[in-house]
This record gives C-alpha cells, sequence and structure tokens, in this order.
C-alpha cells in the first residue's frame, strides 16, 4: 500500500480487498464518529463553499447515528478525518481526508446532507483536492460564487469599505457597480470577520459561514413559505440567485475591465487613467471641509493601495468598476 | 416609474422561470417563484437590462474588440462559475 498523495495531508492509498465502499467520520479519539454505507447514498455530490467542503447526499437507509436527538448531542463534536473507501470492479481507492480541525456543522432532520466541514487547507490544494475526488469517485461538486471573489477579496473590500465611507459620509448617489462592490464588499467583510472573531476566539470554534449576505437573501425568501421542506428548497434557491447577482457584477466589471485596458495603449497611459479617480459619482455636493477631507483620502487609499492589486486581479475577474471621465468632484 | 418597475419584475420573473425551471430543474409552486423574482430577481434583472443595454450601447460606438472580449470573458468566467 502506497500514498499516491501530492499533499502532506491528503493520503490517498491504493490497494486490492474485497472491503466494501464506505464513508466514515472519525473523530480525534480514533473513534468512528459515522460508516456509511456508499450503497446507501443517493445523490452523493461534494459542494465547495469558501473553504468548506459540503458532503452532500440522499440517504436510503437512515443509521442509528443520524437519528436526529443523536445529532443534536454531537452537534459540537470534532472529527479528526474523513475516509472515503470506494471499491470499482474488485478494486478499492482510499481516500483520507485530514483537514486538520473539522467539524460536523450540519445535519438536518431529512438527512439529505450528511456532513459540512470546515477546511483548513490553502485553496489550491483545496480545489486539486476536489478536483481529484470527484474525477476519481466520479462525484459532482461545484465551486461556489464566494470561491471566486476570494481572488479579490482585496479590491472588495477595500470597495465595500470606502464606498460605505462615502456613502455614510456624503449620501450622494451611486452608480449601480459601485452600489454593488458596496454590497459585495461589505458583506464579504462581514464574512471574513465572523470567520476572524469565530476562529480567534477558540481554536475549535470554527465557524465557516461563507457568504453572508448570501445567507441573509436565503433566509429572506424562505420566510414567505410555511412548509419546512419548502423553507429550504427556497433558501438555497435564493442563495443561488443571489449568485446570478454577483455573476452578472462579474459580467458588467468585465466590460469595464476590457473598455479600459483597450483605451490606453501603454501602461503608463493606463496608469494615469487611475490617477484621475476611480468613482462614478453623481451631483455630491459637500457643505463640510471635514467629510472633503474624509473622501479625498478614501481616494488616497485607492490610488496607493488597491491599484496593482486591481489590475492584477481585474483581468480574471473582472472587478474593475472605473470609470475615468467621472471623478469625484468636490464642492467647497 | 411603476410601469420600469414591471417590467423589471417581468423581466426578472422570466428569468426566475428559466433558472429554476430549465436550468435547475427544481419544482416551485408560481407564487414562490414570483417571491424569488422580487427578491434577488429584480437586481439581476436591473443588472441584466444594464449590461445588454452598456452591450448595445458598444456596438453603436464599433467597440466590436470590447464587445469580443467582454463576452469571452463572460464564457471563461461562466465556465468557471458554474462549472459548465
Amino acid at each position: 500500500m502506497k500514498s499516491l498523495s501530492k499533499f502532506k495531508k491528503i493520503e490517498i492509498y491504493e490497494y486490492e480487498t474485497d472491503e466494501r465502499t464506505s464513508f466514515k467520520i472519525i473523530n480525534f479519539d480514533g473513534s468512528i464518529f459515522l460508516e456509511l454505507d456508499y450503497k446507501d447514498i443517493q445523490d452523493i455530490s461534494l459542494d465547495l463553499k469558501c473553504g468548506t467542503v459540503i458532503l452532500k447526499g440522499k440517504m436510503l437507509s437512515v443509521p442509528k447515528e443520524l437519528e436526529l436527538s443523536k445529532w443534536k448531542n454531537n452537534k459540537n463534536e470534532l472529527i479528526k478525518k474523513l475516509e472515503i473507501k470506494i471499491v470499482r470492479n474488485g478494486f478499492a481507492k482510499h481516500y483520507i481526508l485530514n483537514a486538520g480541525i473539522q467539524r460536523v456543522q450540519e445535519f438536518y432532520s431529512d438527512l439529505s446532507y450528511i456532513a459540512v466541514f470546515k477546511h483548513d487547507y490553502n485553496m489550491s490544494s483545496l480545489y486539486y483536492t476536489m478536483d481529484f475526488l470527484s474525477s476519481n469517485l466520479r462525484l459532482d461538486y461545484k465551486v461556489h460564487i464566494p470561491d471566486i471573489r476570494n481572488v479579490s477579496n482585496g479590491t472588495l473590500l477595500g470597495l465595500g469599505l470606502s464606498g460605505l465611507g462615502l456613502v455614510l459620509s456624503t449620501g450622494g448617489t451611486i452608480t449601480i457597480p459601485v452600489g454593488i462592490s458596496i454590497i459585495v464588499g461589505g458583506s464579504t467583510f462581514g464574512s471574513v470577520l465572523y470567520d476572524f472573531i469565530m476562529e480567534y476566539n477558540g481554536v475549535y470554534e470554527l465557524k465557516g459561514q461563507g457568504d453572508i449576505l448570501q445567507k441573509i437573501v436565503g433566509q429572506i425568501v424562505s420566510v414567505f413559505v410555511n412548509n419546512e421542506e419548502m423553507k429550504k428548497t427556497m433558501r438555497q434557491e435564493g442563495e443561488n440567485m443571489y449568485s446570478r447577482v454577483v455573476f452578472i457584477y462579474g459580467l458588467i466589471s468585465s466590460r469595464e475591465a476590457v473598455k479600459r485596458l483597450f483605451k490606453f495603449k501603454n501602461f503608463s497611459q493606463l496608469s494615469k487613467s487611475y490617477e484621475n479617480g476611480y468613482f462614478k459619482i453623481k451631483n455630491i455636493k459637500l457643505k463640510s471641509s471635514t467629510n472633503g477631507t474624509v473622501i479625498q483620502g478614501a481616494k488616497r487609499n485607492f490610488e496607493s493601495k488597491v491599484f496593482i492589486n486591481d489590475v492584477a486581479n481585474t483581468i480574471g475577474a473582472g472587478q474593475s468598476i472605473y470609470d475615468r471621465k467621472n471623478f469625484i468632484k468636490i464642492e467647497d | 416609474m411603476i410601469k420600469k418597475i414591471l417590467i423589471y419584475y417581468f423581466i426578472s420573473f422570466l428569468f426566475t422561470i428559466f433558472d429554476v425551471l430549465i436550468v435547475r430543474k427544481v419544482d416551485l409552486a408560481l407564487k414562490n417563484m414570483l417571491v424569488l423574482s422580487l427578491i434577488p430577481g429584480m437586481l439581476i434583472s436591473i443588472l441584466l437590462v444594464y449590461f445588454i443595454k452598456k452591450i448595445i450601447e458598444d456596438i453603436k460606438n464599433k467597440d466590436y474588440l470590447v464587445v469580443f472580449f467582454t463576452i469571452i470573458i463572460g464564457i471563461i468566467f461562466a465556465k468557471y462559475y458554474f462549472k459548465l
């Protein structure tokens, strides 16, 4: 039996066996928290969401460990690793996902979810793992939008915070892309802050909550239905619809980025255009000089910190929302 | 103003039907789809209309390169985003 893994924390073994295919969730003390036979699971899928691995599946028969009362008792139980064994044509593949600090986070009474893990790998390693598992196990997995936004978190956070500052200090009208940046950036910032607080309050209190705004949208739409099953569906659909919003926002940003890039023949021209300002804000009239300083400070902050980050990120993720013809006008 | 809101709502509703029934194949009642088209859906339609308007503007201004590369980036983004 030899390890095939390229990564230290992921162990992959291949060997011949007559063992049945199974999923195992193992506690830190080495005892088995949950063992599922592959045949008992229907529509299994892996979902990757902001550093969280979600194994989804529908149970054909309900093991005792998954009974709701037992689950409630085990809600904070920590687990060491997830073992996945799959047997195909008498040949077994054995995958062990050591996620360090993992926590079984959610179980639902209808047992449509198996487990949720907080994953502490860096994202590229995690993508590799998921790709590997999905291609070998023939499982479906999807990459959720917050992962894309990780690429440009710096930009979004900057936009969100500065935008929020601008709105608070001026009360001015803003254009759609900036508005969306503020919402998305603010939401991402909330999520990061939440994770940060939870992470540093205690090692074993990790909570991967993903995008807070997305959760809020899901919660709002689920209020309109009474049925528990339907609530869950609506929550999921609301979250998906929110993802579409961010996607279309990405398209708009891509266009802005492409337009900007094609307008200039060399880098220094492009660089100069950024010096002119970033926001497309209409009819801002400032009464006090204090507010003017706030805006100027925010603008300087953009120029010095976000620029390089932004050019790098814009091409890939399309986060540029700037328009060189419309800069901030400050009237004393 | 009301006419504009209704148009956006209609576009949002069409998008929701397309997304829920055709793309995701989820069985949702009409009432629930109306709710979905109102809350996150309206934002989608506003952005979608804005995007299409801008693309048409680019075509009118003969900025074909911008349109072409926006579409290319959109396709790459969609492939990565929705795992197409």
